[in-house]
């Protein structure tokens, strides 16, 4: 070897050893920022609402605040899942949309596509095994994380593989996991087996969540391992916006997941989730998708997400004002509609404020 | 824990916030003090203010503080349920609850005026108040009546207040815990008619039982 090659090789090897350096100064850039989005966010957590809505305004009394996703998205949680709604005697129809098959046929009637059912059963003991094909998801009706559905693959044994958890299992298995979480209201389907965009037969496709405000798509998640049979799987996602826009380091407390695909048709995604979000009377939910090769396909409405997202202040505010602005959009129209408005009593003679017949009584 | 598992919360409820949300949406309308429902427009002119209180059998004089005012009255209101019951005189506050029981000093903006007397009308304020606010479509309402030599006269209904008490965490959260109960109470209008049920191309959508 010459001194020219001697002097070739060596420089290549620098080359090497800067390209490795760079790319763990970018790994450790972006850990970094990771973290300090985690430390805003947890920061944020700590403070109270008031806090959060009066800051440090000098009168707090007079401070307006400004718009918050994550307080208001609790606040509609909280009234659902602690009894508030119930006990005013209020049940927010998009609850309606909580059981899955319910879902399906309202979106359905919308002209969205839907899983096929291949067979429907009131109880885990019922479901007739034998006259499903070999690869089929079994789910309640009820029930949220992915605790009640089970992607299977039949072994040539009669065992199953459940896609969701890589396990071997049996009937027997998926049956009394079933009944632990049986509630009254559940009951049981088979649906085709979707696959993922692109992948092999026993793929499961991502999820795409989107965060609907009243006919405004705004954000949306890829997902994967949001199961919660599955425990040793880290929730994974990418963040973007109805542009496709991609988001980083916004909800920074759930993991990245780089290998996972942006969505193929985005308009559609959008598309879709706007004619669905503006059916559903309300100013926020979250509509979840698959993509497949057959196209995109309505998984289920989610009223009260079990996580909601926890961003970064810059798009909390954000969020908060897609949200205020859709809670606008939503009462302008309840009171063009006359659904809403001040109540005239008849205590002085039938009259409203404009003289008219009063219609409403204490 | 978990990391994610900060996001489980379904947070704590709270009187400002949820009054500041509120108006922050109302003043988005073209009008914002008018709110999105007309309401702070209908209200700001006082013969409809008393046509409005009338209706509901609640005495009708609506008048501005006059010279002859003793105290100020400020009923915080959640559409039928008072909260808190706000006494202001010479420049010192006194609050009570909806059972008109002294809470103390629970408002570091307010000095504290624990000899202010308490109106022997108080119970009808309250009850009054309450009547009034369960008619207006807005989860939290201030009205505000003054007393003078002739009893109290009901000065104001006010949807949309600059001011909201800022308490103590205790009373932040007992009070928000009504704002979400009235909330909730001003969403019956529009689903006892059927307006937030969910909608399919032509129609309503019906659920079926075996759904």
């Amino acid at each position: 070897m010459n001194a020219e090659d001697t002097r070739a090789k060596s420089l290549e090897r620098a080359r090497a050893k800067r390209d490795r350096t760079r790319r763990a100064i970018r790994r450790r850039r972006d850990q970094l920022d990771t973290l300090r989005a985690q430390v805003t966010i947890l920061t944020e957590e700590t403070k109270s609402p008031i806090e959060r809505t009066v800051g440090d305004a000098p009168d707090p009394e007079l401070a307006l605040g400004v718009p918050s996703y994550s307080l208001a998205a609790r606040m509609h949680r909280r009234h659902n899942t602690r009894g508030v709604n119930d006990r005013e005697g209020l049940r927010e129809p998009i609850l309606q949309l909580y059981s899955k098959l319910t879902a399906q046929r309202f979106a359905a009637q919308h002209g969205v596509r839907v899983p096929q059912v291949i067979g429907r059963w009131p109880d885990p003991d019922t479901v007739e095994w034998e006259s499903l094909p070999d690869r089929f998801v079994l789910k309640s009706n009820v029930g949220g994380g992915g605790v009640n559905v089970f992607p299977l693959v039949r072994n040539a044994d009669g065992t199953y593989q459940d896609m969701l958890t890589g396990a071997t299992t049996t009937r027997d298995e998926v049956v009394s996991k079933l009944w632990v979480k049986h509630q009254s209201r559940s009951q049981y389907f088979a649906e085709e087996f979707l696959t993922a965009r692109g992948g092999g037969p026993e793929s499961i496709p991502s999820d795409i969540k989107v965060f609907c405000f009243y006919g405004e798509p705004v954000y949306l998640e890829v997902r994967t391992g949001d199961w919660s049979r599955a425990k040793d799987v880290t929730s994974q996602a990418r963040t973007f916006l109805a542009d496709g826009t991609e988001l980083f380091n916004v909800r920074a407390l759930i993991d990245t997941g780089d290998q996972l695909r942006e969505p193929a048709d985005l308009d559609e995604v959008i598309t879709v989730s706007a004619k669905l979000s503006k059916a559903i009377r309300r100013p926020l939910e979250r509509l979840d998708f698959f993509e497949t090769d057959d196209g995109l396909v309505f998984g289920e409405v989610t009223q009260n997400p079990g996580h909601l997202p926890a961003l970064v202040p810059e798009w909390d505010r954000r969020l908060g004002e897609a949200y205020e602005e859709a809670y606008a959009r939503l009462l302008t129209d309840l009171v063009a509609e006359g659904a809403l408005h001040v109540e005239y009593g008849d205590a002085d003679g039938p009259q409203d404020a404009d003289g008219r017949q009063a219609t409403a009584s204490h | 824990m978990p990391r994610s598992r900060v996001e489980k919360t379904t947070g704590v409820p709270s009187l400002v916030a949820g009054v500041r949300l509120f108006q922050r949406i109302h003043r988005r309308a073209p009008e914002p003090s008018a709110g999105i429902d007309g309401v702070g427009k209908e209200f700001s002119d006082p013969e409809l203010v008393a046509r409005f209180a009338r209706s509901h059998g609640v005495p009708s004089e609506v008048a501005s503080a006059s010279a002859s005012e003793v105290r100020t009255v400020v009923v915080h209101a959640f559409h039928g349920t008072v909260g808190l019951v706000e006494i202001r005189q010479d420049g010192l506050s006194r609050h009570l609850d909806g059972s008109q029981q002294d809470v103390g000093d629970i408002r570091a903006a307010a000095s504290y005026g624990v000899d202010i007397p308490v109106s022997a009308a108080i119970e009808d304020i309250c009850g009054w108040s309450a009547t009034l606010s369960r008619h207006i479509p807005r989860p939290y309402v201030q009205v505000l009546w003054h007393e003078g030599t002739d009893g109290p006269v009901l000065t104001r209904i006010d949807v949309d207040p600059d001011r909201v008490p800022v308490l103590t965490p205790e009373w932040d959260l007992r009070l928000g815990q009504l704002f979400d109960s009235a909330h909730a109470r001003m969403l019956l209008q529009p689903y006892r008619v059927g307006a937030l049920d969910n909608r399919i191309p032509g129609g309503t959508f019906l659920p079926e039982e075996t759904s």
